[in-house]
């Protein structure tokens, strides 16, 4: 990428929405849903007199969170209120932390064309969400179906220096939510939100120029694009000595621009102060010790690697989701073949379940039934390419490769005395051409092999098939 | 009906000397009858008065017919915080408190007029008119609670719920001849309870009795899981523990009184009165200096409005509540419009004081530096109470004001000068009656109490109500 | 402190109140009055002393994540003051 004599300087702020049942401080569902208003109460409305109560699911989680990413917990937890007002902001404050957030620090470890990465974390704090506003010209409408759901805010110090590198920070984020089980990380419901602060500075300067706020951005591919936009406008904007404005941009991914988000009218004040309603969370230290952490992405591709020796590239796609290396990891402890398994894992399954738009979870093929078939294959029972055949059978029947192996009558043909009845049968039923091959013209081969497997529907071993007519061919000569 | 104390209507109800029905119509006459010129019930509990033939009088409070503060949600009932922009809110659940109220047994009798949004010490911002006082209609009851001070000292009903946020229990307590306890904060649960100032109100009771309030407190105190801010303590026993044997108690005074010119000689005279009671009951008297007493308002006033600020930002006539008529141009003037025709002038004052107070650049130099003085303070009273069990000192420095007199606003909000330490420290506190003036005005006194320490302070109070019998004193006409 | 006009205009574009002419000039005295008057804690030191949020900061009880679906969520959408179907109306906020 060339940015000319400039450096981009970009920071991350991503939103993550814990999936708890409840909500942060109601008891009301915390689903991703489309009806209106049914997740609703006295508390998340914002009705006189109620009062908020945490969920300890989202708290421990957001623990749990801070302690994957290194960040530093403090033993007091002090809730502020930011106040704004919006229509889909209840009680004219969202509850939030302010200058003592739970978690200081931390850092987000990723690998980008074989280099690891390091991007440090500024903070991670928790928070409620608002609710939906709908602009229907006349009127707004607005959901509250959202509001006071449990958000985690987890803010990249300006580390990053390149669109993709932003990209590929904000992906093991998620990945690594998505490794806790606290977040489903999915960008386009909106439980993953990621906006992308940006500014230029002159290569060599450590001063910081002026930033943008970019908002809006629903997939990772558009993060890149977005930044990359916002960039090169930046830049023409500096080389044509035009102001830079601290402003908050929307990128619209249909036109691949960011855009002015029109400023609210006057003076933004959050007068933030500590949440009167909540009393400061202490608690004991021996809580975050007990939170057990899974094997985070980095520790698992790196055990991949020394366990099963598999390429990067592959180890790559495997950790991609903690769900599908876990599926890997299932059938190879039934098969011992790591190597094979990860072809058909990387291979067939993942352009399956990409045709299908089916996540690892919704595959219709057990591990053990993958395994079982593997094993077919190992065992010579059928062929690599019968295999690639029954898998779409299970995928589509949900039997087992067992049941279609039978059904269809799949069985490979490998059996030395059986093959050789069959070559025997061929040669006796065209004479002239067995006659033509001891003359010489072996390119016929193919013709004898393309015979017997039209005969067996292809059921031959192949490889033994060859080497036994080849012998039987030469042998009279 | 003779019996007008709390308990002796539950005893009474209990032994079937008298049905909850009589009960019921009694009061019911009595509101027919008062209710317009004293303006301290704004609606009854229309509903529930329909049920009365079915209703159960068991438990603590077995039938006692109550005045609940609008300031408390009552579901099904209206609740309005005696505000506009409340006007036609129907709570669609009922605060903790009127919950356990019910399960004790009380019969919520109507809602109760007070200051708007609490904001007040004399119930003229209420925007259904101010609520005069039994002992003299010309006299205002007190606020923030006026209807519910009034109603029980007119005899409107047998105790009422009231808040107390700065000193709006026992300000009209003073005022009406009544006990009223604020008690330990997080004591009782908030949940429900519309909220002025959260990390100050607290829910208490206005009653005849010592005995009265200990009955409604153990009704409704204990740990309550919708709201964080209450202590984990189980439900109260006062009532059973009450005892006028004080000898050996360690009670503090200030002796700053008698310099102040603007304090009632009869204020003066009524807490000399006291001391010589509690000393000839065997209290050990010891004096002390009222720590920060000159800056007790500021910090109140000053924190008090910056969580009025933001607890009042939830009314914005989106969800629920008063929705302006005019057609707003933009966002600013919708919220604009529903927000000034909603609330009253004092509401609106004390909304930009906090906004004011928490606002980029004024933050450290009022808030938080109120916050760090509220600190000192705490420190300084747990310090008193090292050495002392309670501690004595005025509830205000005058009998109720007349309704017309017009004093400015710095003059009123100095009226709860004596009151706002209970809050700021979170410290329970109650008023008892214990002098009626020259002019026939009712005189209260002040005791505060160690955290969670509400006993020794009914303990005191009931040893002063079985002396100076002042709860037997009737205002004329009722 | 100075408080003027353009300062209570900030406040209460803040608080989203809209103020007549009168009540401001009504409202700036009450303000410059009462303020005055609280800045008396100026005078006590408070240096190092931590800010009292709450009197009592009881153990945290924390809620189990368990959804209770409201009973009453008909009563609350009947509250608006204006809705469309379930959902709750605003002028154009565009
Ligand atoms: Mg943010
Ligand atoms: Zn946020």
């Amino acid at each position: 990428m060339d940015f000319k004599d400039w450096e981009p300087v970009i920071g991350l702020e991503i939103h993550a929405q814990l999936k708890t049942n409840s909500k942060m401080f109601s008891s009301d569902g915390a689903q991703f849903n489309e009806g209106e208003n049914n997740q609703i109460s006295s508390v998340s409305l914002g009705h006189p007199g109620t009062l908020p109560v945490l969920n300890k699911q989202a708290f421990y989680w957001a623990l749990k969170t801070a302690k994957a990413f290194n960040g530093v917990v403090k033993n007091k937890n002090v809730f502020s209120r930011k106040h704004y007002f919006y229509p889909d902001l209840p009680k004219g404050y969202q509850v939030s932390q302010y200058d003592k957030p739970f978690c200081d620090g931390g850092k987000v470890e990723y690998y980008l064309e074989d280099k690891l990465h390091t991007v440090f974390l500024e903070r991670i704090h928790m928070e409620e969400d608002a609710g939906r506003s709908l602009h229907k010209g006349t009127s707004t409408l607005v959901n509250f179906n959202r509001a006071g759901v449990p958000l985690l805010e987890i803010v990249t110090k300006p580390d990053i220096r390149d669109s993709k590198s932003a990209a590929a920070c904000a992906k093991a984020i998620r990945k690594t939510l998505r490794y806790l089980e606290v977040c489903d990380g999915n960008l386009e419901e909106g439980s993953l939100r990621c906006d992308c602060n940006v500014s230029l500075r002159k290569k060599g300067s450590t001063k910081l120029g002026t930033k943008v706020e970019i908002k809006n951005i629903n997939s990772f591919r558009f993060i890149e694009k977005a930044l990359s936009y916002e960039i090169d406008r930046q830049i023409q904007c500096l080389e044509a000595d035009k102001m830079i404005y601290q402003e908050t941009r929307l990128y619209d991914s249909t036109k691949n621009q960011t855009q002015t988000m029109r400023s609210k009218e006057g003076a933004s004040d959050y007068r933030y102060f500590p949440e009167p309603d909540l009393p400061v969370v202490t608690f004991e230290k021996s809580i975050l010790e007990n939170l057990k952490l899974p094997e985070l992405p980095l520790e698992k591709a790196r055990r991949f690697k020394t366990e099963y020796e598999l390429q990067d590239k592959v180890i790559d796609l495997l950790v991609e989701d903690k769900n599908l290396a876990d599926y890997f990891e299932q059938i190879v402890f039934k098969t011992k073949s790591p190597q094979i398994v990860s072809h058909w894992v990387v291979g067939e399954l993942q352009a399956l379940l990409k045709e299908t738009h089916c996540s690892i979870e919704q595959c219709p093929i057990s591990a053990n039934h993958f395994a079982e078939l593997i094993s077919f294959v190992n065992q010579g029972t059928i062929s690599n390419k019968m295999a690639k055949e029954i898998f779409i059978l299970m995928w589509k029947s949900k039997k087992t490769p067992q049941e279609i192996i039978e059904e269809k009558n799949f069985k490979q043909i490998s059996d030395d005395s059986a093959l050789e009845k069959l070559i025997d049968e061929l040669l006796s039923k065209y004479p002239k051409q067995l006659e033509d091959y001891r003359g010489g013209r072996t390119k016929i081969f193919g013709f004898f092999v393309g015979q017997i497997m039209k005969e067996t529907k292809g059921q031959a071993h192949p490889e033994k098939l060859s080497s036994l007519l080849k012998k039987k061919l030469d042998a009279t000569n | 009906m003779d019996l007008f104390t709390l308990s002796d209507i539950v005893k009474a109800i209990r032994k079937k000397e008298v049905s909850f029905k009589e009960v019921v119509n009694f009061y019911l006459k009595q509101i027919d009858k008062h209710n317009p010129s004293l303006n301290a019930f704004l609606r009854l509990n229309e509903k529930g008065l329909k049920k009365i033939d079915t209703f159960k009088p068991q438990g603590l409070l077995g039938g006692v017919p109550l005045g609940i503060k609008d300031m408390f949600c009552t579901k099904g009932l209206k609740t309005t915080a005696a505000s506009k922009m409340l006007g036609d809110y129907v709570p669609p659940y009922s605060a903790t408190v009127i919950e356990r109220l019910e399960q004790a047994g009380a019969f919520i009798l109507g809602k109760c007029n007070n200051d708007e949004f609490a904001m007040g010490s004399a119930g003229k911002n209420s925007h259904y008119g101010v609520t005069k006082n039994p002992w003299d209609l010309s006299c205002v009851a007190g606020g923030s609670s006026s209807g519910s001070a009034s109603a029980v000292a007119a005899h409107l009903c047998a105790g009422a719920l009231g808040t107390d946020t700065g000193g709006s229990i026992r300000l009209p307590a003073h005022y009406c001849n009544l006990v009223g306890i604020k008690p330990t904060y997080g004591r009782i649960s908030r949940y429900g309870m519309i909220s002025y100032a959260s990390s100050l109100d607290q829910a208490g009771p206005l009653t005849h009795t010592v005995e009265d309030g200990a009955l409604i407190l153990d009704a409704i105190t204990g740990y309550d899981p919708k709201d964080s801010t209450t202590a984990d303590l189980a439900p109260t026993q006062f009532h059973k523990q009450l005892n006028s044997q004080v000898k050996g108690m360690k009670v503090a005074y200030f002796n700053v009184f008698q310099e102040n010119e603007d304090i009632h000689p009869e204020i003066l005279e009524s807490q000399e009165k006291v001391l010589k009671v509690l000393k000839e009951r065997g209290c050990e008297l010891i004096e002390k200096k009222w720590p920060f007493l000159d800056y007790g308002a500021s910090v109140y006033y000053l924190i008090s409005t910056s969580e009025a600020s933001s607890n009042l930002s939830r009314y914005d006539g989106v969800r629920y509540g008063f929705r302006s008529k005019k057609s707003p141009k933009d966002l600013k003037d919708f919220y604009g419009f529903n927000r000034s025709e909603g609330f009253g002038l004092e509401v609106k004052r004390r909304i930009l004081m906090g906004t004011f107070c928490l606002s980029t650049g004024y933050y450290e130099e009022y808030f938080h530096k109120a916050c760090q003085v509220r600190y000192l303070i705490q420190q300084e009273f747990m310090e008193i109470f090292k050495t002392c069990d309670a501690i004595l000192c005025p509830v205000s420095t005058n009998t109720a004001p007349k309704v017309k007199e017009d004093v400015n606003i710095l003059k009123n909000y100095l009226n709860d000068q004596f009151t706002v330490f209970a809050n700021l420290t979170g410290l329970p506190a109650l008023s008892l009656p214990v002098h009626l003036s020259k002019q026939n005005l009712p005189i209260g006194a002040q005791l505060i109490a160690p955290a969670f320490k509400e006993q020794n302070i009914l303990n005191i109070a009931k040893s002063l109500e079985e002396e100076l019998q002042l709860y037997k004193e009737k205002p004329d006409g009722f | 402190m100075k408080i003027e006009n353009k300062l209570l205009d900030n406040i209460a574009l803040l608080a989203a109140l809209h103020l007549s002419e009168a009540e401001k000039e009504q409202l700036l005295d009450y303000l410059k009055k009462t303020l005055s008057y609280f800045q008396n804690i100026k005078k006590i030191d408070t240096k190092n002393v931590p800010p009292l949020i709450s009197p009592f900061n009881p153990t945290l009880k924390l809620r189990e994540d368990k959804v209770i679906d409201s009973p009453e969520k008909q009563d609350l959408l009947d509250q608006a003051p204006e809705r469309q179907g379930n959902l709750f109306k605003v002028p154009p906020v565009i």
